[in-house]
């Protein structure tokens, strides 16, 4: 996971309040308020550094043991990619070299 | 009053996004008409309206309020010019509606333009002042509106998007703001004038407490950010100043002004979600509607993927 690269699509927007960030969905309305950590993950994603540069962020802050973390910012990712909040750079690419149009 | 704010023609003062030029061109009567007649395509059920904003106060002004009230659409004019040109043009800005932006700070009768132009206009003027200010001179305000009786309102800008400026007020300066709001409310009342509210605040702003004492007092708060859209010399239309930048359409786009207004509506509505404080996501009053979470311009100057 830590090597993949994603991104938020363009119908997403998000803002810093204070520490954390929201998150909107302006196709739909849903809306998203990340925690603390959430919203360094989100922050490195969306800053295209990917979720590695977010874990060491965390490590650097937090009392976790490693794997603990990646096992979390594992699970966090997957949320967001079943919500449509961030896609993978590479299944997008794929997708749309099968597109004939 | 639906309608159009005309940020184009005749744009004087360049009070209005100072900083795009391109916005403050004169523009053309043969456009002009145009709009008016989409304007009046689907006439909406409240008297429709256009707003000249800083107008020059010349003959193409002239030419332009007297079209819009013989298409039946109600001329109004925001300023805060009080020149020799606007005096001269007095006559034929009564009947029109006159909001005078007016420079709260000033104590003295030293405004001699405004306070001879004012009995002209009585009660088709309003007054606007700006908040946060210095110390407000509440009496000279009192005594313009009583003395030449003008409409016995006064129109409080919260923050002022119409600069085209991201100047907002901060959540920080809320309670104070809210404090000097209903100083004002109770001073006035005492000369039976009541407050209106520009837009972009939300209701939180306010306690219960102020918001119950603003209601006794006959200047009951509402939450707004439901900018008439404003339309460039080019016929560039867009909801509010501060979203000239954001979202941008061409009237002919749309079949009339009504459609078009849906439109944005429905085009913003979920951005309203952000909001300006860091409640307004989870609050009930702005997902439900009563409150638009402030200013919408202020919450997507600082939102990200835009």
């Amino acid at each position: 996971m830590g090597a993949t690269a994603f991104y938020v699509p363009e119908r997403i927007c998000w803002k810093f309040m204070d520490e954390t960030i929201v998150v909107v969905d302006v196709a739909t309305g849903a809306y998203y308020s990340l925690n603390e950590t959430a919203s360094l993950v989100w922050q490195a994603i969306a800053e295209g550094n990917g979720t590695e540069d977010a874990v060491c962020r965390i490590l650097g802050e937090y009392e976790v043991e490693a794997p603990v973390l990646r096992e979390h910012v594992s699970a966090c990712v997957v949320d967001w990619l079943k919500e449509g909040l961030i896609c993978d750079k590479g299944v997008a690419r794929d997708e749309k070299e099968k597109d004939p149009g | 009053m639906p309608g159009l704010m005309l940020l184009a023609s005749n744009n004087g003062s360049g009070r209005i996004a100072p900083e795009r030029a391109d916005l403050r061109q004169d523009m053309s009567r043969d456009t002009f008409a145009s709009i008016l007649e989409w304007i009046m395509r689907e006439p909406p059920e409240e008297e429709p309206g256009i707003c000249f904003v800083d107008p020059r106060w010349d003959d193409e002004f002239a030419w332009m309020a007297k079209r819009a009230r013989d298409s039946s659409i109600k001329a109004s004019v925001l300023t805060n010019t009080a020149t020799n040109d606007a005096l001269a043009s007095a006559e034929q800005l009564k009947g029109l509606g006159v909001e005078w932006r007016i420079d709260v700070t000033r104590a003295s009768r030293g405004q001699g333009f405004l306070e001879q132009l004012l009995p002209v206009l009585g009660n088709d003027a309003l007054l606007v002042i700006e908040l946060p200010g210095q110390q407000i001179a509440r009496e000279w305000l009192a005594d313009l509106i009583c003395e030449y009786g003008l409409r016995r309102k006064l129109a409080v800008a919260l923050h002022s998007p119409l600069s085209g400026k991201h100047e907002h007020l901060s959540e920080k300066d809320y309670s104070a703001v809210a404090e000097t709001v209903l100083e004002l409310a109770r001073f006035s009342s005492r000369f039976d004038i009541s407050l209106e509210y520009g837009c972009g605040i939300p209701w939180c702003m306010f306690t219960s407490e102020q918001l119950g004492e603003l209601w006794r007092l006959n200047s009951e708060f509402f939450s707004q950010c439901d900018s008439d859209l404003i339309v460039t010399h080019d016929g560039q239309i867009s909801y509010c100043p501060l979203l000239c930048d954001f979202c941008t359409k061409t009237y002919a786009d749309y079949p009339s002004y009504h459609k078009a207004k849906e439109w944005f509506e429905r085009h913003l509505a979920n951005y309203r979600l952000l909001g300006t404080t860091c409640e307004c996501i989870s609050c009930d009053l702005n997902s439900l509607g009563p409150c638009r979470g402030g200013c919408l311009g202020q919450a997507l100057a600082t939102a990200k993927n835009l």
